[in-house]
């Protein structure tokens, strides 16, 4: 049952797709914008963004470690809603806070976007991490199979004993006032390790305080 | 047997004449613009939500997105969105968790075999039942914005003067374009 309505919906969608293309209109670039060609770009969108205090205590693993293998896949692959993933395997080096005492010593980190074929999706916010990077990385968990950074924000680059929100090489282009926003909402970027290891630690709780458990919600009835 | 069919809204644009504006406009003068040119112009929005959608909650998002495409159809004749037939919600297995953000639009990615273009929206169903009609209304809003090639602001002080800041608090202070937006598009669409 499912595969006949898939199809439908699709000769749908392409009748009305053919539609469209005819008589498509004139787009002009921005002047602004001169950045390299990208074969997409994913933005993301919260209600809350929180600031470094919320995101360091409503996380219950911090760590330090070394991205040593990456493996981006299309999930969904050939349905509409395809959509590119990333996920890292992270060598653990220092834990910060390890509220739920995984004690972990690699774990699998999931992001949007990334190369697939040659071709990025880049994720402007959270862009896929690269073998043989070093992050301090602010985790939540996602669905028990991979860690997820906190917000999509929590993640410092380490470079030549600096600290860099993103990456150091992030390219500002696009920023559009980011770096400022993230700064008045007190992230440290661009400080030494030590100063920001410090900041880390005086900002842990005594008690932990993960975040709310899984809500006991059952599939959809619309999901069969 | 309705895990695969998808909410799909479909943009069309119409060569029209409009006011040519100089450049892309600014929410505030830090900011290098709200225009990026990474739609193709015209394609299709696909918005899916997550395996633990709570069907409740269904018709909230159908609404909110309705009411997003509506909004944006209104700010230039050849700007027209149509909800498909019938409208149909995408099932997602990759969920982007309580530690993610509300909502991710990608644009413009298309690979050798792909047979679509255009941006697809994915809402993060573990938090959007508890958000309210009007965040989600605003949330649409903002993600039409991008399927229409704006960029995100992030000045805090263009929380509500422009749709694409990219946060808003619940309850929020808009729920649709504003002027800004409006300039912006003028200037993308012309
Ligand atoms: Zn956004």
């Amino acid at each position: 049952m499912e595969e006949p309505m898939r199809k439908a919906s699709l000769i749908t969608l392409a009748s009305i797709l053919t539609i469209g293309l005819t008589v498509h209109g004139q787009s002009r670039t921005s002047q602004n914008y001169d950045g390299p060609k990208i074969g997409g770009t994913i933005t993301e969108t919260w209600a809350d963004l929180e600031d470094f205090s919320a995101l360091v205590k409503n996380s219950p693993l911090i760590i330090k470690g070394k991205v040593l293998k990456t493996q981006s896949r299309i999930e969904r692959k050939g349905a509409a809603n395809e959509w590119p993933f990333t996920y890292s395997d992270i060598e653990i080096k220092e834990v910060y806070k390890d509220t739920l005492g995984t004690n972990p010593r690699t774990i699998t980190v999931s992001q949007i976007g990334g190369p697939i074929d040659g071709i990025v999706a880049v994720n402007q916010r959270n862009p896929a991490f690269e073998i043989g990077d070093e992050y301090i990385l602010i985790l939540r968990p996602n669905d028990g199979k991979a860690w997820v950074v906190a917000q999509s924000i929590g993640r410092f680059h380490l470079d030549n004993g600096r600290v860099y929100q993103k990456h150091k090489s992030a390219n500002d282009k696009l920023d559009n006032g980011w770096n400022a926003l993230l700064k008045a909402n007190g992230y440290p970027t661009d400080v030494p390790e030590q100063e920001f290891v410090s900041k880390i630690e005086s900002l842990e709780l005594p008690t932990p305080n993960p975040i709310e458990p899984e809500p006991n919600r059952q599939k959809s009835q619309w999901l069969k | 047997m309705v895990k695969f069919l998808g909410l799909m809204a479909l943009l069309m644009i119409f060569a029209n004449a409009v006011p040519i504006l100089a450049q892309c406009p600014i929410c505030q003068t830090s900011e290098t613009g709200l225009c990026v040119l990474w739609s193709p112009g015209y394609g299709t929005i696909y918005v899916s939500t997550g395996e633990y959608f709570d069907g409740l909650s269904w018709p909230r998002y159908r609404q909110a997105w309705a009411n997003a495409g509506n909004n944006w159809s209104a700010v230039q004749s050849h700007l027209q969105f149509y909800e498909a037939y019938p409208p149909q919600i995408l099932w997602d297995n990759a969920r982007l968790g309580p530690g993610a953000n509300d909502g991710v639009t990608l644009c413009n990615w298309t690979l050798p075999d792909s047979w679509y273009t255009g941006c697809r929206t994915t809402i993060n169903d573990d938090l959007a039942p508890a958000r309210s009609d009007q965040f989600l209304q605003w949330l649409a809003a903002h993600e039409f914005g991008h399927s229409l090639s704006l960029n995100d602001s992030n000045n805090p002080g263009c929380l509500c003067t422009t749709a694409m800041y990219g946060f808003m608090t619940d309850p929020p202070c808009i729920t649709g374009p504003t002027g800004l937006d409006v300039n912006a598009i003028n200037f993308l669409y012309q």
